[in-house]
């Protein structure tokens, strides 16, 4: 699976052109070879008439804009499909070489693509703070904007945030009789009781999003924005070892997977007979992966507020996901893209029963809870201060940035399906983090 | 009148043929040049075109340098090799098999070993990951027995090319219905000489239906060296069926690939495709002259 390349703020390109004899002419590279319209800012001429739109989008929202377009007759929508962000972006260089061809809206399934996509050799996302009010900015939940906000630049609108918390299967809990965890450490401590006590239980799965589901959390320096060409990895850090050293201990003591929560062992041995007593990870588990795939009944799940590092003396979480909308910056037809953007994130899609995901957009988070509540409730009942303090505590200095091939995804997991330990995977990650990202044109600076 | 009439139908046919030679040939050219040679030359083109304009290496050096090169390189001549060898074991094998048997009974089998080869790459590949994924597969115990307890075990660098090999052998059983031609095509009379000469099935085999159609197997391989080195869709829908764990970047395409559209850097994702040309072009240029398979017989 190629990926796609990122980098928050442009010019890796660049950075790689200098690396190599071909230094000179860096910058305006490979974009001008094939595009007529390059240069980064300059607005199309807008098209008076009616606007025919076009969208790229994934199955999930399609329903969206299929409601925006029989509630807004006067616009012509032209939605397409198009598979994973990794065929998006492809078809993207595909325009730009050819001159021609792009949507004028286009979802962005994972938040760090708006950025990958504003910035070389992309240079896609149009500029929308002359278009969005700044009231309704400023209503999104607290960070959550961050991968749409360049500078003064907004590049996207934020659909949904995915925050982790503690998952919790409430039958088993009152059963076994446990106490919910608030500290990884008692996290750890319920688990390997739980391994004891109840072998063939479960406390959750490493592989999957394990960087974003535990590395985050605790402020494990995995891939962290230094400037605009310059990341930092660092997983011999404390922040780092701690977690794969807890995750060694579950693994070993039988109670934590090393598969996925999504893998069809996992969930035959785990998911469907109802043996996970809890997990860390994502508010979208409820939904997505309890419900739909291990088929929980209702209710069964709840959750509770965010784990803390007892020695950090303050919790710390971490997000798996969210989506966002991108308006082309060629496009003809500016204004009416950017109210069908704005329409899907803060209007009435978000109201929508099929709107699956939490809400970026604060207004619409009440009633989306409201509407979730029969799935799942909240250790002390309120299900709301679980998910305000689960946003509110997000470490702002992960550094979401896409490199191709960094994901832990690509080295840790296959490890963990070999039977190695994390621990003795993290330099082979850090190297693969290096090379990848160099590849991609960034600077590395490694270690402390 | 009569014999008029039917030699004027007779140059009428034959016109026709010709124009509907031509009309094939005509439309074989028009695809050739659009999605053949013009890519082709507009790769050359990209390959060795500096930023600024003028002729460089400087692509070339790019793709050198980055650390998936060689190995990539590494990757595909394993995957050759390990497809390449079984693959012509067992056409000619089956071919030789199936040859001196019952006519009604040579084209069931020449059908079922067909089956396979009717599911494209990517829907093999599919296949494969189902049978291979211990979790799900209905050959399991088996897999289990041999130690292998999840995909990534199956998939380990070490068996990667192998797992690849064993999906083309499978899905490529076009070699055996091309040497079942091969070999219909030898004359009875020389078959029946070496009968009538002593020589078993397995000597005659060996001694003289092979060697008569080593042309038809020199063209097999040509056309399985360059279709690994275009190795692609299979080592890509493996990575996503790992998470990107097993497969990303596996052959030298994907790597071009990567560079095409993830760096947007197509000069260099010519560059390394220029060198796939060549390599195909070398191999074929050698087994040529080898076999010289372009030399008339008399």
């Amino acid at each position: 699976m190629t990926t796609i390349l990122t980098n928050v703020r442009a010019e890796r390109l660049g950075a790689r052109r200098r690396r190599t004899a071909a230094a000179a002419a860096a910058g305006v590279a490979l974009l001008a070879a094939g595009c007529g319209s390059s240069g980064t800012s300059e607005t199309p001429e807008q098209d008076d008439g009616p606007a025919t739109l076009v969208v790229w989008t994934d199955t999930v929202r399609k329903a969206g804009f299929e409601s925006y377009q029989e509630a807004h007759p006067e616009v012509r929508l032209d939605i397409q499909e198009v598979g994973n962000p990794d065929d998006m972006a492809a078809k993207l260089q595909l325009a730009n070489r050819a001159g021609e061809g792009w949507p004028d809206i286009m979802w962005a399934g994972i938040p760090e693509l708006a950025a990958a996509l504003s910035a070389e050799p992309y240079d896609f996302a149009a500029d929308l703070s002359d278009h969005i009010p700044s009231d309704v900015i400023d209503n999104f939940a607290p960070g959550s904007m961050e991968p749409c906000t360049d500078g003064d630049r907004i590049i996207c609108l934020r659909n949904d945030i995915a925050p982790s918390v503690l998952w919790y299967d409430q039958d088993l809990m009152a059963e076994f009789g446990y106490e919910i965890p608030t500290t990884w450490q008692e996290f750890e401590q319920l688990g390997l009781q739980i391994a004891q006590e109840h072998p063939g239980y479960s406390v959750g799965s490493a592989a999957g999003p394990g960087d974003l589901v535990y590395f985050w959390p605790s402020r494990c320096p995995v891939t962290q924005i230094v400037d605009d060409h310059t990341i930092r990895t660092d997983l011999g850090a404390p922040t780092c070892t701690r977690v794969a050293e807890m995750l060694d201990r579950l693994i070993a003591a039988g109670s934590m997977s090393p598969l996925n929560a999504t893998d069809p062992e996992f969930v035959r041995e785990y998911g469907k007979p109802g043996k996970l007593v809890m997990a860390y990870g994502p508010i979208w588990y409820g939904l997505n992966v309890f419900k739909d795939l291990y088929g929980a009944p209702e209710g069964r799940f709840a959750v509770a507020a965010p784990l803390q590092w007892e020695e950090d003396g303050q919790v710390w979480n971490g997000n798996v996901g969210g989506g966002t909308y991108i308006v082309s910056r060629h496009s003809s037809h500016l204004e009416a893209a950017a109210d069908l953007v704005e329409w899907m994130a803060t209007g009435p899609y978000q109201e929508q029963a099929e709107t699956v995901t939490f809400p970026a957009y604060q207004p619409h988070q009440a009633g989306w809870i409201q509407r979730n509540t029969r799935l799942f409730s909240a250790a002390g009942g309120d299900v709301a201060a679980v998910l305000d303090e689960a946003v509110a505590t997000i470490w702002p200095d992960y550094g979401l940035v896409r490199i191709p091939g960094i994901g832990y995804g690509t080295t840790v997991a296959p490890a963990l399906g070999t039977g190695r330990t994390i621990l003795e995977t993290l330099p082979e990650w850090q190297q693969t983090i290096t090379q990848e990202a160099q590849a991609a044109g960034w600077d590395v600076e490694q270690g402390e | 009148m009569a014999a008029m009439t039917v030699a004027a139908g007779r140059t009428g046919g034959a016109r026709a043929q010709a124009r509907a030679g031509y009309l094939f040939s005509g439309l074989y050219t028009v695809l050739l040049v659009g999605f053949g040679l013009v890519p082709a030359g507009y790769a050359v083109y990209l390959a060795f075109k500096g930023e600024t304009g003028g002729f460089t290496l400087d692509h070339f050096v790019q793709v050198a340098q980055d650390f998936r090169y060689v190995e990539t390189f590494q990757h595909v001549a394993t995957y050759t090799v390990a497809f390449l060898v079984p693959s012509l074991v067992i056409s000619i094998g089956f071919a030789l098999l199936l040859q001196p048997r019952r006519a009604a009974v040579a084209s069931w089998f020449r059908f079922l070993y067909y089956l396979p080869q009717a599911l494209t790459g990517a829907a093999g590949v599919i296949v494969w990951v189902f049978m291979l994924t211990p979790a799900v597969s209905p050959v399991r115990p088996l897999l289990t027995a041999a130690g292998y307890d999840n995909l990534f075990e199956v998939l380990s660098p070490a068996n990667l090319p192998v797992v690849l090999a064993i999906i083309a052998v499978w899905t490529s059983a076009n070699g055996i219905l091309l040497m079942y031609a091969a070999l219909s095509s030898i004359p009875v009379e020389v078959t029946e000489a070496a009968r009538l000469d002593g020589a078993n099935s397995w000597q005659t085999a060996i001694h003289v239906k092979l060697p008569m159609i080593r042309k038809w197997v020199a063209y097999t391989v040509i056309l399985n060296v360059a279709a690994s080195t275009q190795l692609f869709v299979e080592p890509q829908l493996i990575a996503g069926a790992t998470g990107g764990g097993v497969g990303e970047n596996w052959s030298p395409l994907q790597l071009a690939y990567t560079f095409a559209y993830t760096y947007a850097d197509f000069a260099s994702a010519a560059a390394l495709s220029l060198q796939l040309l060549v390599i195909s072009v070398l191999a074929a240029v050698l087994i040529i002259k080898r076999t010289s398979l372009f030399r008339m017989e008399i």
